[in-house]
Parts: structure tokens; sequence; C-alpha cells
């Protein structure tokens, strides 16, 4: 199965953010999506996940496009991490992990057995199990995200999207991701595709990632960006160099 | 309550309680009844005087009050979620002003303009269209400026600005109307529970049931919408539609319980958030019961309270609801600071 994106344009009513593109992920590997800020990154995986309209092209899954779907019916295949904190009020993680069933209960129909087993499942893979009986709000930043992510998890769909996951995570946590991002692609069979501008991270974790410039966005391999002119057409400045010795970013 | 472990205890629980409060408040009045009493009255043996207190005073009473707070204690609950905002409710977002102009236009106006519509708008469901009709405008009109700005607290003062506003122009309307007009309308503002008619009760509990039923299918989207509109798309809400629909079916309960009561305070804001404290549940689908049942013991309650301190005088219901409500929304911004 895979995700094709087709001649796809995004952006905003009054704003164009990029000509249009196609690309095409596979189920069952990580993807990153690179580039400036502003660029794009979250507009593409908002689009993707429906929440956004796309100007033009379209989103195809599996020979579906995704917008002939019902909200409910693409909410079973594509399910997103945003950036930020949301307001989630006096919930529990527990409650909070548990909001990613949603989309496949109907209002009269209790938790089932099912449920109670997914969501158990995805506070497991994400490490959320310590503090599943906390309040939300008690968490700290790289906490929350994780149970966010759990959230999605839980929503059991073959397509996760994630913007910026590694916002606020330490190095501990990062490596935890990591290993939650490829044991969900890599045994559950999921196509993961996560926005970002950390460059190490992304050397850890994808073999092919969509380049994001003002020229355009193409799916290249890892290698393929892996020197200091191509970090440069990514992020242009005149202060960034690719160590290729440290296999990292170094600011001179 | 920590100890009720399961929903259907919590339930259990909260709806003894409601059974209680309700009992209770027909008891209890300048005429002592006892539950004897009571109990004879349902069975159909009791003497005609005692009867006609049950039937005809006590029982449509602690009716209007069980209808009125569960409607807009759900109501409160829905607006809540739907601003994420912890503080808003029917109340201070303005809707009961809305519900108030749109009613002081009714009585006061039409002797101003000289309507020749006079005899329609004499007619009780002609308060309750203007009441709902104007809790609606209000609503929309707070929900607009909602998307605009994401400050929830600008939202807030949105929501104070417009009752201000519909205070101002309900003010200029007493000015003009007439003694009899104004008392009407003053009686009105001043929230109460008692004096109505047959088919004005019949009216309320109707559309506030058929109101609290509507919300049911929605439940869980309105679980989704806690994280916001965008989480709440990625699983599966359609937004314009739910949020319209929400919209329509708060203004509706605001509107029919703010026709025939007048616009009460704090019960849709404080009783959620006790319903919350009381039972430790978050997710709709649990405290929408708890809520609702929550809802119509403490207006009960409140009512019970009215009838209490002086013999054969009643309290107004609003200065009993605010002695509750205002603590509890001190609490709550002293608890979390970033309300």
């Amino acid at each position: 199965m895979e995700l094709r994106l087709e001649n796809l344009v995004i952006g905003f009513e009054k704003k164009q953010l990029n000509e249009l593109f196609s690309a095409n992920f596979k189920a069952g590997n990580v993807y990153a999506i690179l580039g400036q800020n502003g660029i794009g990154k979250s507009t593409l995986l908002k689009t993707i996940a429906g929440i956004l309209e796309p100007i033009g092209g379209s989103c195809i899954w599996d020979g579906t496009n995704l917008k002939q779907l019902t909200p409910e019916q693409r909410a079973k295949e594509v399910a997103i991490v945003l950036t930020g904190r949301p307001f989630v009020a006096d919930l529990t993680v527990e409650e909070l992990i548990g909001l990613g069933r949603n989309p496949h209960k109907s209002w009269f129909y209790k938790e089932s057995a099912t449920d109670r087993a997914l969501c158990h499942e995805a506070a497991t893979i994400c490490n959320c199990l310590p503090f599943l009986n906390k309040k939300a709000v008690e968490l700290s930043d790289g906490q929350f995200q994780l149970v966010m992510l759990a959230r999605a998890v839980a929503q059991d769909t073959p397509i996760l999207l994630l913007d910026e996951p590694t916002t606020h995570l330490d190095p501990a946590k990062k490596s935890e991701l990591l290993f939650i991002l490829h044991k969900l692609a890599y045994e559950k069979g999921k196509l993961v595709l996560f926005s970002t501008h950390d460059v190490e991270f992304m050397f850890e974790a994808v073999k092919e990632v969509l380049v994001c410039t003002s020229d355009g966005f193409k799916l290249e391999h890892i290698d393929a960006i892996k020197d200091t002119a191509a970090i440069n057409r990514i992020f242009p400045s005149k202060f960034l160099t690719y160590s290729e010795k440290l296999q990292q970013l170094k600011y001179r | 309550m920590r100890f009720l472990r399961t929903q259907s205890l919590k339930v259990t629980v909260a709806f003894a309680l409601l059974t209680l409060c309700f009992v209770a408040n027909i008891c209890t009045g300048s005429t002592g009844i006892s539950l004897r009493a009571v109990i004879d009255y349902i069975f159909g043996n009791t003497d005609e005087e005692l009867s006609f207190i049950i039937g005809s005073i006590r029982i449509p009473k602690a009716l209007t009050a069980l209808f009125v707070g569960m409607s807009l204690s759900a109501a409160g609950l829905v607006m809540q979620t739907l601003f994420r905002n912890r503080l808003a409710g029917p109340y201070v977002l303005g809707l009961s002003s809305g519900s108030s102009l749109a009613v002081a236009f009714l009585l006061m106006g039409n002797s101003i303009l000289q309507g020749s519509l006079s005899n329609f708008l004499n007619q009780p469901y002609a308060i309750a269209l203007a009441s709902f009709a104007g809790s609606l405008a209000v609503l929309f009109l707070v929900l607009g400026i909602a998307k605009r700005v994401a400050d929830s607290s600008t939202v807030l003062v949105a929501g104070i600005m417009i009752s201000s506003f519909a205070g101002a122009i309900t003010g200029v309307l007493s000015y003009f109307t007439t003694a009899e007009n104004l008392q009407r309308y003053t009686f009105w503002s001043m929230g109460s529970l008692a004096n109505l008619t047959g088919i004005e009760l019949l009216i309320l509990v109707v559309v506030s049931i058929v109101g609290l039923l509507l919300f049911l299918p929605k439940l869980g989207a309105l679980d989704s919408l806690i994280l916001g509109d965008q989480y709440a798309q990625s699983m599966g809400v359609a937004l314009q539609q739910a949020r319209f629909y929400l919209i329509l079916v708060t203004a509706l309960l605001v509107g029919v319980s703010t026709a025939f009561c007048g616009p009460i305070a704090f019960v849709g804001l404080a009783v959620p958030h006790l319903s919350r404290q009381l039972y430790s549940v978050n997710t709709h689908q649990k405290l929408f019961p708890l809520t609702v049942a929550t809802g119509g013991t403490i207006m009960l309650l409140a009512d019970l309270l009215c009838k209490l301190p002086i013999e054969g005088w009643n309290l107004p219901i609003n200065a009993v609801t605010s002695l509750i409500g205002a603590p509890v929304v001190m609490y709550l911004i002293l608890k979390n600071r970033n309300v």
C-alpha cells in the first residue's frame, strides 16, 4: 500500500505555498519532511489529514482519494499529532489516549474490550504507562508529546503523521521516539510521516526525506543531502555547514 | 466522591440525590408537607386542599426547577467544551442577556411601536421564540468572535461587552415604556420558577427533553472537540456541521428556560465543574448524565433554600444561585491561574 501525492498544491486561500509536486510514500516506512520555517511542512501534513483542503491535486491512499472519504472514514485511515500543547480540560492521560478511539465508536456504544486493549497497547508502545492516571495538564512537555503520540496510535490508522515531534524532547526522549516510530513502521506496518528541522534526528530516523525548498518539494535519499551545499539549499544560511566527519550540522 | 468506582454507581447516586431533592423540594414550603402525605398523594388518597397544594403548586414548580437546572447545566457543559473555556456558560457569555433583550423588545417594545402584532406577542410561545432567537443570535456572535481571536479570555470579555450592550438597549426600552410593561419585564428578569401556566410548563418540559436528547449523538464529537478544532477534524468530526448543531441545541435549551424563568445566573457555569469535581469524570459520555442530574439537583436545592429563611416568603432564585455559583467561579480562578 502506498500514499500517492499527485500534483499536489497546498496553501491557503490567499497564499499558495508550493509549485505542484508528486511523491509516493510506502506503508511500513518512516519518512521525514524537511524544510525551513514557514515553507509549508505543517500545511502539507494538515492537508493529508484532511484538516485543510488542497488548492490542487490529490492525496491517494491505497487507490482511494482521501478527499472523497467522510471525516469519520478518513479518521480511520489517518491520525495526526500536531505541534503545540492543546487545552485538555481536566482529562487524565488515560482518558486523553482513549479519545483516539472516538472515530471507531458510535454514540450509543460503550468502550469495548478492543478499545481498551488498543489504548493499553498504544500507551505501552509510547512508554506512557507510568503516568496513565495523572492529569494531562500536570505532565512535562516531553511526556505530553508522547501521550499525544499514544492517542494517535490508539486511533489505529495505517497512516500516522507527526508535526515536529522532537520539539520539547530531551535526548533520552528523542531516542525513545526514534525507537517508537521505527517499531510502528517496521512491526506494525504503518506509514509514518513526520515534519522536522531537527537534522540529526532525521539522519537517524529515515532513509528518504521530502525536501521542501522554495524551488519545490521533492523526495530524496538521505545521503543526497549530506553535504554543505545541499543543507544550504534547504536552510539558506552562510553560518551553517555540514560536517561529514561528525555527520551533523555545524555553526561557524 | 472517590469511593464511587464505576460509572453506573455514579449515575445511580446522582439520580438518587436528584430524586431526594425533588421530594424534599415538594415537602418544603409555607405549608409543611410530610413525606407520608406525598406518598399518599401519589396513590390518590389525600384531601382536596393538600392535593391542590401538591398537584398544582409544588409539583409544577419542582418540575420547572428540575428542567431549568438540567437544561442550563447541559448547555453550560457544551459551551465550555465548544469555547474550550472553563468559565463559559449561558450567563457569562451573554446568552441570557440576548434572551433578555429579545424578551424586553417583546414585553416593552410593543407599547412603543404600537405594533399590530401585540395579540400574537402575548402568547406564551412568543416569549419562548423571542428568547430562543435572542440567545441564538448572541451565541453566533460570540462564536464568530471566538473563531477570529484565539485568546479565550478575549472571548469572555466580548461576552461581557455584549451583555452590557444588550443591557443598555434594554435600559433605553424600559425608560420609554409604560409602568405596567416595565413591571412585567422587571419581574421576568429577576428570575422565578413559579407561576408557569400549564402550557408554559409543557413547552418547557418537552423542549428540554428534546434538547437534552439531541445532545446525545454528539457526545463523542464533544470529547474530540476538547482538544481543539483541528484535532477534532482529524478524529472524524465534521466541524462546521457539528458546531452549528451544538449551537442550535444550546440556544434552544437556554432560550426556553430563560423565556419562562428569566435569566438564571451561574447554574450553567458552575454545575459542570461541580459534577467533574464530585464524580471525577471528564469525558462527555460519562459526564453528561451526571451533569444533567446534578443540574436538576442543584436547582431544586436552590429553590428549596429560597423557601427556607422567611415564613411565607420566597427569596429570588438568582440570589441563591449566585450565592452558590460565585464562590465556585472564585475557586476555579484561584485553583487554575491559567483558565
